[in-house]
């Protein structure tokens, strides 16, 4: 997604997800500083130091200004940026240990962005733009940067944040326990709240202004509720967190880790990532032994969800060489992960190019054309030889410590065609949406004497609601999705020739 | 296993994924295998650090595990001139050297073979010696993605156990985190301890005999996960507070396999301020693959036909006559042995072949409880 439009300098918020539903808005703001757009960013020229003992993800500068830009971006042609001069002063940021960097909101991160009705939305925040939540209010990119992930916000002043006072809303509350509390005399009707709807607008609007408090308007809204009193503490705290999901201003920058995203998007577009849910995902990285320093072929076609997790599970050490359908490559969802450059370890590979292609070749530039032209023609030629010559070399050289697939290519071909790449005893992982698709790659793979440990799994995920907001029980929750995909897994091996017909005999001992 | 390509018969690769079932599942809470004597040793050899990082060939001194079938592993290490035995055959450690990872071994005899794997944590979880109940796979997983794990995380582990998540967690925050894991059992302890040193794992993780429940972490400020697999968790909680990172987000997770353990830890970390308190179970399914034919319906016999001695087939010899036939019972017939009769037609006049289909379904049985996951969050001090 090129957020870098040409004719534009308003600071729009680019929405990540092609689905959106909220309102994004643009503020009369000065030119945004460049951010990085394409997957191949430019390697930082300090990062000489990058082998150094030391946590890999430090960056050598030690940059914590949130003034700065992150990554050198290639500057558009199109545009002069030029710093913003801000109204408001950058927040300063908390102490944190060397090695948390990534732990804190930077210029150009992305987040997945938390409201308080579970409703979540991953977005770019860029400095001096605003957030626009819909009813949830707004609130200003500044006053959130230099800020930790995943602590809770709260919207004041219409369109400022700010950490929250205290983490748990609901102590605010003050339930006295009723043991005669029960529901036998409750009636459900509509009569029940003596607030009209129009009161609970306008409060709802004095809200966003900041002129009531959330827990003022929740507790304005218990009080007129004339069977509130008369529910089970039970009820009463479902009654209060039902509200505090519909009024509250509180909202939480997740940090987009692989777990968050993978947990996003299987809960707001399971079709982006083909319901590849988080234990799947888990098992994927598990049965894979993915680990810093390694080399890992990946064929991901589902929205860049396992490649993300991947590079993440590296920790950026190692190579990771991307197979992909077309000639140019989309990260997709790798890019959401804020890696800084010097941990960008994917290297992508058109799958047409395993094999050299006719214009890769110096014989097949024509001649009929005039020395300049001619030269230009082979000098782009030659820088393509090279480009793939390279990549086709490093897959085949081989050595590779691991294979995942999560592709809409055939599985058995796609294995077929690599796994002659990987190093002995090394993982083979394949995710499907649906097990049909893993049939012939399972079939394939058992009757193989290249393979062992061959399987095909399914999780089976249950979250349980535990006695903690809610005065009640410990149940598992009354709805659960049916499908988090499936994986075919297995081991690499190197055969070689056994005494076969007396093994055989002895009823495949050994030989299975 | 049957490694000839399916046929239209039934075939029966699920005989592996049985056994990997209950490889699985056969592991009692008391110690199924009991603690393996230490090998003897024939001789001194310097060990290699194989499990810190991938490598290509086997090396003298390299510890391999000895994979014979989902069910059925071990290992060793590869010494100057020992040999390794079991069921099928012995194998000399001497002819493994120079060896790719991966290779299939033939015994001294020729007549049977094993697999020389690398000892990943997932096949080190299935073949190491079993000192208390371990976390398997699906657990193992979840529990890394859910804490966070990744290179240069810093973590508790309590209690290490027999080492099974140790030695996965090692290897997911190398090179740069570290793992420091507590051990009540004064016997568990140092051979916990001696294993990891012989793994090469010893500056990765800092092993600690220390009941934690009585006496704390006495850590502060210092990881930003905390993994719990205690019997009273919750006696626990207050210290694994202060040892987490004051200024990041810390992630703990409590692996426990009673409800009432799972909520007493949960009023625990409510008390001392964790959010986003969540459990959740986790399982795997095994998958049975099969080639089976679907027969058309027996067809009336319109005409008087000779009887076709055909050889029973394995349906039928224990079958009942359930035709009332006798010998003249029409026999389970296939393409291949007759053409005409193998067909037959419904009353629209459809034509109906037998069909082969590759089916699937869950295997016979699997696991159905390992623990509850209880996870937590604590958010940093943000003043």
């Amino acid at each position: 997604m090129n957020i870098l439009k040409a004719n534009t300098l308003d600071v729009k918020m680019e929405d990540a997800d092609t689905t959106a539903t909220l309102n994004q808005s643009g503020t009369e703001a000065p030119a945004p500083v460049p951010t990085t757009t394409s997957q191949k960013r430019p390697r930082d020229d300090g990062t000489a130091s990058d082998e150094d003992a030391g946590p890999p993800r430090k960056k050598p500068e030690g940059e914590r200004s949130t003034t700065e830009e992150i990554v050198t971006a290639p500057a558009p042609p199109q545009q002069e940026q030029q710093l913003a001069t801000a109204s408001v002063s950058a927040p300063t940021h908390t102490a944190m240990d060397d090695d948390d960097d990534d732990d804190l909101i930077k210029n150009g991160n992305w987040v997945i962005l938390q409201m308080a009705s579970d409703r979540s939305k991953v977005i770019q925040l860029k400095k001096d733009g605003t957030v626009n939540m819909g009813k949830f209010g707004s609130f200003l990119v500044n006053d959130v940067l230099g800020k930790p992930f995943d602590v809770p916000f709260e919207v004041y002043d219409r369109n400022r944040a700010r950490l929250v006072a205290s983490y748990t809303q609901i102590a605010a509350f003050d339930i006295e326990a009723d043991d005669s509390a029960n529901n036998k005399d409750l009636v459900e009707d509509q009569n029940s709240q003596q607030l009209s709807y129009t009161d609970i607008e306008e409060m709802k609007k004095q809200g966003l202004k900041g002129d009531v408090d959330s827990q003022e308007m929740i507790k304005k809204i218990i009080e007129n509720s004339k069977t509130f009193e008369s529910k089970t503490e039970f009820s009463k705290a479902k009654y209060i967190k039902k509200k505090e999901k519909k009024f509250s201003k509180v909202f939480t920058l997740k940090k987009p880790t692989a777990r968050a995203l993978c947990m996003h998007y299987y809960r707001t577009d399971p079709t982006k990532t083909k319901e590849l849910r988080v234990d799947t995902l888990a098992q994927m990285l598990a049965f894979g032994g993915v680990r810093a320093n390694s080399r890992i072929l990946v064929s991901d076609d589902y929205g860049g969800l396992v490649t993300a997790a991947l590079v993440e599970r590296m920790g950026g050490l190692g190579t990771v060489m991307a197979l992909h359908e077309h000639d140019t490559y989309n990260g997709d969802l790798s890019r959401y992960l804020n890696l800084p450059t010097a941990h960008d370890c994917v290297q992508s590979f058109p799958w047409a190019r395993i094999v050299a292609n006719v214009d890769e070749s110096l014989d097949a530039l024509p001649t009929d054309l005039d020395e300049k032209a001619l030269q230009q023609r082979r000098e782009r030629m030659e820088k393509r030889i090279a480009k793939f010559g390279a990549l086709r070399e490093n897959l085949v050289g081989g050595g590779w410590d691991g294979l995942f697939a999560a592709t809409h290519f055939n599985a058995k071909q796609v294995i077929q065609t690599l796994y002659p790449y990987l190093s002995g005893g090394r993982p083979i992982v394949v995710f499907a949406q649906q097990k049909e698709l893993l049939h012939d790659a399972f079939l394939y793979m058992r009757t193989s004497r290249d393979f062992v440990n061959v399987q095909v799994t399914e999780g089976w995920l249950r979250e349980y609601q535990v006695p903690v907001d809610a005065v009640g029980g410990t149940h598992p929750l009354m709805r659960m999705p049916a499908n988090g995909g499936y994986l075919l897994s297995g081991l690499k091996v190197i055969d070689c020739p056994v005494v076969a017909a007396s093994a055989r005999e002895k009823g495949g001992k050994g030989e299975r | 296993m049957d490694k000839d390509v399916p046929t239209t018969r039934e075939v029966d690769p699920a005989a592996e994924v049985d056994a990997a079932v209950k490889m699985e599942l056969d592991t009692p809470p008391a110690p199924a295998k009991p603690a393996a004597p230490p090998k003897p040793a024939a001789e001194s050899v310097t060990l290699l650090p194989t499990f810190r990082n991938w490598s290509r060939y086997i090396q003298k001194g390299d510890t391999v595990l000895a994979f014979m079938s989902p069910s059925n592993m071990d290992h060793f290490v590869v010494t100057e001139s020992g040999n390794f035995n079991n069921a099928y055959g012995k194998f000399e450690h001497a002819k493994m050297v120079g060896k790719e990872w991966g290779s299939k071994m033939p015994s001294t005899t020729g007549k049977g073979f094993i697999y020389l794997m690398y000892p990943s944590p997932e096949l080190w979880t299935l073949a190491l010696p079993h000192r208390t109940q371990i976390l398997y796979m699906p657990d193992i997983a979840f529990v890394s993605s859910f804490l966070e794990l990744k290179p240069g995380v810093k973590m508790i582990e309590s209690g290490t156990g027999s080492g099974s998540f140790s030695h996965s967690i090692a290897r997911t925050i190398a090179p740069t985190g570290h793992l420091y894991t507590f051990e009540y059992s004064q016997d568990r302890y140092q051979k916990a301890a001696a294993e990891f040193k012989d793994h090469g794992l010893g500056d990765l993780i800092t092993i600690q005999c220390r009941d934690v429940c009585k006496n704390g972490f006495d850590m502060e400020n210092a990881v930003t996960a905390v993994f719990l697999d205690l019997p009273s968790p919750w006696e626990a909680i207050p210290s694994a507070k202060k040892a987490f990172k004051k200024k990041r987000v810390g992630r703990l997770c409590s692996f426990s396999p009673c409800v009432e353990q799972v909520i007493k830890t949960c009023t625990a970390l409510k008390e001392q301020g964790f959010v986003d308190i969540r459990m959740y179970e986790t399982l795997l399914k095994p998958y049975e693959f099969r080639s089976l034919t679907m027969k058309p319906l027996p067809q009336p016999r319109l005409a008087p036909t000779p009887t076709i001695k055909v050889e029973p087939s394995i349906s039928s010899t224990t079958a009942p006559d359930q035709n009332g036939e006798g010998s003249n019972k029409r026999k389970r017939l296939s393409k291949d042995e007759s053409g005409v009769e193998s067909e037959s037609k419904d009353g629209s006049g459809e034509v109906y072949a037998p069909k082969d289909v590759v089916v699937t379904k869950g295997a016979s049985e699997m696991r159905a409880h390992t623990s509850y996951l209880t996870f937590a969050t604590l958010l940093p001090d943000i003043s």
